[in-house]
């Protein structure tokens, strides 16, 4: 290779650099700006909103359950074919994973069966043994976090 | 200037030595993975099945819009392994893949050192970018048309770009850049952008090289007539069933533009894009979704599958790493495209060869945002990394050129250069290996 194409090719490599590096910040600023402004419904607005309008499911409050209600994403109440289940909604997988140890702790080993966590969502069912899979499908249906 | 010499026999060493890996690594993943795990498998099984054995082609139902090359090929394949006695006769298509991923590294090869001949770091950058390329490894372990049409599609870069380098406007490379381009229609639309690619940069030449003109628009003619008689048929049956000849598909009624928000185009679906590569995150969003295919397994085809449980644990540290993996290669390859864009805008009349490489993915991206905002889906499949195949190989030597020119310029830098792509395709190499079972 000459040292002039190799020049001449440095001098668009350079220009192509800047413009790739400028996309990159321009991502990053954009990102910033955009997680810094409200927008968009919550997580809890969103499985709310599943769960009564397309799975024609009642909700409420979780009431007296002191775990769910500390879930900082929030946390609703719902029943699925006869069977109730609180879903705590964590803002992070570490708090998901707090909120199932708390539940082990509180209720012991036999709330296992009951407890479950997807994501950054907790689900912990009523019914003293496994949910059924249409049960737990249609809180699939409805996950988000 | 012998150490340099030894370096450059080293590069070539180097070079010989990963594609003969990812040749045993293709060749192992086509044996092991499962075809029904694949992109659209079951339409290209069936698709496959009824071309061989019944002589139909699917009528509305299935992958009918895409053209039979591949399926012809695989019907054979699958007709072979039932008369072997194969428990996975379709396994036979699937080697044919891998033989195709394997063909198109070797394509490779020869075409970066047709632009950039004695740059023996540049080749062994575009082959490593190649072979370290998720994308490559999982499209030839499957059963689907996309790796047969990358290597028609390179195939008539090398075929153009030797036509030009060489000046070598004889008939029968003319005759033989055609009948490629025309092949390559048989087997996906996709690479209609090819065909758009070469006959641009032909015509660039004949403006440009005063000289030359008679020789290349004849060979220009002859390659744009054989290019449009070898695919005629099928384009012919598709219009006399379907609307269109491409891709007969209902899409919405609205106009293109208003199909989808501007934050499809310009998201990068940040941070997810690398905390949670996979779906259903950012499935509004093209660039993530296209990058995290390309590199990771978005859609849950490789490493995971759809429908279950989100990817935990191993799997999405895997995918993760591989976002990560991806980043450095990606924005070096975008570097080294755009640098060879501007170059080929500013002087249209020098190097034209490389603008074949600068072109093809410019043509490739448009084509698939194009395809992914006329027909809009809620979970992003008409974004497929896959879409895109057969611009990888020119991503490859944009990646390959852009590192070579950094790596020249930062002279003292050169061995951390080095060192880092050696590490970063480490790191990305257990993900190259195809799981038997998801």
């Amino acid at each position: 290779m000459t040292v002039t194409a190799h020049t001449e090719e440095w001098r668009y490599l350079r220009i192509a650099c800047a413009v790739v590096a400028l996309l990159v910040a321009a991502e990053l600023v954009g990102w910033l700006v955009y997680r810094s402004r409200p927008h968009g419904p919550s997580a809890l607005e969103q499985t709310e909103r599943c769960l009564r309008r397309e799975k024609l499911l009642p909700v409420e409050p979780v009431g007296d359950d002191p775990i769910a209600s500390s879930a900082r994403g929030g946390a609703l109440a719902t029943r699925v074919e006869g069977n109730g289940v609180h879903v705590a909604i964590a803002k992070s997988d570490s708090e998901a994973a707090e909120l199932a140890d708390t539940y082990r702790r509180t209720a012991g080993r036999r709330i296992q069966l009951r407890l479950e966590v997807r994501g950054r969502v907790v689900y912990v069912w009523e019914q003293p043994r496994e949910p059924s899979p249409t049960q737990r499908q249609t809180m699939y249906d409805c996950w988000y976090e | 200037m012998q150490v340099a010499a030894s370096r450059w026999n080293a590069a070539r060493v180097a070079t010989w030595c990963v594609i003969a890996a990812a040749a045993v690594v293709a060749i192992r993943n086509a044996t092991v993975y499962p075809a029904v795990a694949g992109y659209d498998a079951r339409e290209a099984l069936d698709y496959a099945t009824s071309l061989v054995q019944d002589g139909r082609l699917p009528q509305a139902t299935g992958s009918y819009y895409t053209p039979p090359g591949f399926f012809a090929v695989g019907g054979v394949g699958i007709e072979l392994g039932q008369r072997l006695g194969l428990d996975h006769p379709e396994r036979i298509g699937q080697l044919a893949n891998a033989a195709a991923a394997v063909g198109t590294l070797l394509l490779l090869l020869v075409l970066v050192r047709l632009l950039w001949p004695g740059r023996q770091v540049l080749h062994l950058a575009a082959i490593v970018f190649f072979v370290v390329c998720p994308v490559v490894m999982k499209s030839a372990a499957m059963f689907h048309p996309e790796p047969l049409s990358m290597l028609l599609s390179t195939l008539a870069l090398v075929l153009a770009a030797h036509l030009l380098v060489r000046s070598d406007y004889r008939l029968r490379v003319a005759l033989a850049l055609g009948l490629t381009l025309g092949l390559a229609q048989l087997v996906r639309a996709w690479t209609l952008w090819t065909v758009g690619v070469v006959l641009l940069v032909l015509a660039v030449a004949a403006l440009t090289r005063p000289r030359d003109r008679r020789p290349l628009v004849a060979a220009l003619a002859v390659v744009a007539l054989v290019a449009a008689l070898v695919p005629a048929p099928w384009y012919a049956h598709q219009l006399e069933h379907y609307d269109t000849a491409v891709f007969g598909r209902p899409h919405p009624a609205e106009p293109v533009w208003s199909r989808r928000p501007l934050g499809f185009f310009v998201g990068a679906g940040l941070p997810q894009v690398v905390t949670k590569p996979y779906r259903p995150w950012f499935a509004d969003r093209f660039v993530p979704i296209a990058y995290t295919e390309a590199w990771g397994d978005y859609f849950g085809v490789w490493r995971w599958l759809p429908g279950g449980d989100p990817p935990s644990g191993g799997t999405r540290r895997e995918l993760v790493t591989m976002s990560i993996v991806g980043l450095p290669f990606t924005l070096v390859a975008l570097a080294g495209w755009l640098a060879l864009l501007g170059f080929a805008v500013r002087h249209p009349g020098r190097s034209a060869e490389r603008q074949l490489v600068a072109l093809l993915p410019l043509a490739a991206l448009a084509g698939v945002v194009y395809f992914a905002t006329s027909y809009p889906t809620p979970d992003g499949d008409t974004v497929k990394g896959s879409f895109m195949l057969t611009a990888v190989p020119a991503w490859a030597a944009c990646f390959g050129f852009a590192f070579d020119g950094l790596r020249s310029r930062f002279h003292r830098f050169s061995a951390a250069f080095v060192g880092a792509l050696v590490l970063l395709s480490l790191v990305g190499v257990p993900f190259l290996f195809a799981a038997s079972r998801l």
